[in-house]
């Protein structure tokens, strides 16, 4: 396998799985500290989980190199996933 | 990833859309024409007589068929209450249970063809007809077609121009200028269908925020926002109150007109009877209900108000399903959805054109995309149109009947594929699609000839011109080279 072919596998997975479990996160902590009631948080933030992803999915082949990639969705990612920890499941 | 921000947006557009855009097409293609989904299931059960019934008759007509055959079900279903003469009754309980369609107007029962109607092709275009997996490979060629959205106006440097640059008859220049033009044009529409279609299933595809504030428990949350009153059975016998008086009831309630009736342990004192509004009116696809004591009839509970989350969501799938507005809206929809296919479809060959230019003798990916397309890209109208003319041709007492012409569909579909793996040349595309035009005049003919086309004439007339566009698209377009 090349390095060329090698990045882009990487940037498919880091698009595919690194932005779902990104969005997915984000979106849990966004619904966590959301006002109001846990009904309306959950909706709210299903919905903003989708274009969280699609964005995750442009920056995983816009980033320079896959590294960079990866630090830009794995970074926030990780952020995301210990404050939810943090906060715990409620 | 490459060297411009632009580039790197090019080749993502290409590479995701030729991975999914055969998936994209049959989603597409299915989408458009499932819009007209009540009208085909309709179409593909003649019987069924045409002239429309007030839902007050069908219900009372119903009423006394379930009394007679199911006094003690635990269940009872009416409806949903559509544009022509029949009614669809259900009954269910832990031994006995069953569905019958009644003429609303004198109860008497109507033997109509067994079909599935619309369903496999809607069942085609939100899971592949393929379950589970199917439904997250639509889900994520939902996300493929947003991005190919996105790069697509990215790598489009002149976009209000490309609104206004169509030059045929110049090969690769003239598909690459009508995948801009129709993707140009119904641009919004392409962003609000592929979004309002992963707002269907919404918690299932994305659980994070469920998980965090529900435990995963996707019963509770939908609790909290949508209940209809229910009550045990009490085993106490009691006469069920008329349902007449409580459709017209709720009916002034929601300020709407029912789409279904169904009621809870019937016969007993604990009987429920709930009617859900029609949403066809507007664009929240949130099914308002009344619910009634059915042994007194008093009101035991109704909604008409949601979260305002829930009901934004509500608005999004609304958009999806286009039932909001009327008959024009469909068209437009149609339209549109015609669009949509033709983006994926020009994307597709462009691919394969663009493959073609390059010095290479034997391109195994040319030998394979140029097969594929053609087996998906003109082999599924084959399939749809078998699947129509099967209905029409198939003799209405065989055993599975529903199963045999769903099987049409997609034993057609494999022939092509084989068609398109063994014997593909120059012609191919020509004769596939001036097949699928040829079965697309099958259930007309066979109208014409049993004398029933006047019932069926909108359908029937929207079967013609498409046979019509098919063919006329074989004729001029049909000499696509195939890879050897």
């Amino acid at each position: 396998m090349t390095s060329e072919r090698l990045s882009v596998a990487s940037r498919v997975l880091a698009a595919g799985l690194g932005g779902y479990f990104l969005a997915n996160a984000a979106a849990a902590l966004g619904s966590a500290v959301l006002p109001g009631t846990r009904v309306e948080a959950v909706t709210w933030m299903t919905t903003a989980a989708f274009l969280a992803h699609l964005i995750a999915i442009l920056w995983a082949f816009a980033a320079r190199s896959a590294l960079r990639a990866w630090i830009g969705i794995g970074g926030p990612a990780l952020a995301c996933m210990v404050a939810v920890l943090v906060i715990g499941r409620a | 990833m490459k060297q411009t921000f632009r580039l790197s947006m090019t080749w993502l557009h290409r590479s995701s859309g030729l991975l999914f855009g055969w998936f994209l097409y049959v989603i597409a293609l299915t989408g458009t024409i499932v819009v007209f989904s009540d009208e085909i299931s309709v179409w593909m059960q003649p019987e069924i007589p045409a002239s429309p019934t007030s839902t007050a008759q069908a219900v009372m007509t119903a009423e006394r068929y379930l009394h007679g055959i199911a006094p003690r079900a635990e269940s009872w279903s009416i409806g949903p209450f559509g544009q022509h003469g029949a009614i669809a009754v259900g009954w269910f309980g832990e031994d006995e249970g069953g569905s019958a369609l009644l003429d609303a107007r004198t109860g008497a029962g109507i033997t109509a063809r067994d079909t599935h109607g619309a369903e496999p092709l809607v069942d085609l275009h939100f899971r592949l007809h393929s379950g589970t997996l199917g439904m997250w490979v639509v889900a994520g060629s939902g996300m493929i077609m947003l991005a190919g959205l996105v790069t697509g106006v990215i790598l489009h440097r002149r976009i209000f121009r490309d609104f206004f640059t169509f030059r045929p008859g110049k090969g690769q220049r003239s598909w690459l200028d009508a995948h801009n033009l129709a993707g140009v044009a119904t641009l919004p529409f392409q962003i609000v269908i592929a979004f309002t279609g992963l707002m269907i299933f919404p918690v299932l595809l994305m659980p994070g925020p469920l998980l965090m504030r529900y435990d995963g428990d996707r019963d509770a949350y939908i609790t909290d926002y949508y209940a209809p009153a229910a009550r045990p059975e009490t085993g106490q016998p009691a006469t069920l109150t008329p349902l007449r008086p409580l459709l017209e009831k709720a009916e002034h309630l929601l300020d709407g007109k029912a789409a279904q009736v169904a009621v809870a342990h019937p016969g007993d004192a604990g009987a429920v009877v709930t009617v859900w509004r029609a949403a066809d009116d507007r664009l929240s696809m949130m099914a308002d209900w009344t619910a009634f004591d059915g042994t007194t009839g008093t009101i035991l509970g109704s909604q008409t108000r949601y979260p305002a989350g829930t009901e934004a969501s509500g608005a999004l799938v609304g958009l999806h399903f286009a039932k909001f507005g009327g008959l024009w809206t469909r068209w437009l929809y149609f339209i549109s959805g015609i669009a949509s296919t033709a983006i994926v479809a020009t994307g597709l060959l462009l691919w394969a054109i663009k493959r073609r230019s390059r010095p290479v003798t034997h391109d195994r990916g040319l030998w394979l995309v140029d097969r594929l397309n053609l087996a998906v890209i003109a082999g599924l109208p084959v399939g749809i149109a078998a699947y129509f003319a099967a209905n029409r041709l198939l003799p209405p007492g065989l055993a599975e009947r529903a199963e045999c012409e769903t099987r049409t569909l997609f034993l057609v579909w494999a022939g092509c594929l084989g068609w398109a793996v063994w014997r593909a040349d120059r012609s191919a595309w020509k004769r596939m699609l001036l097949l699928a035009a040829g079965l697309l005049c099958v259930p007309i003919v066979v109208d014409l000839a049993s004398g029933r086309v006047g019932s069926q004439m909108a359908i029937s007339a929207v079967l013609a011109v498409s046979a019509a566009g098919v063919a006329a698209a074989a004729v001029r377009y049909g000499r696509v080279d195939v890879a050897s």
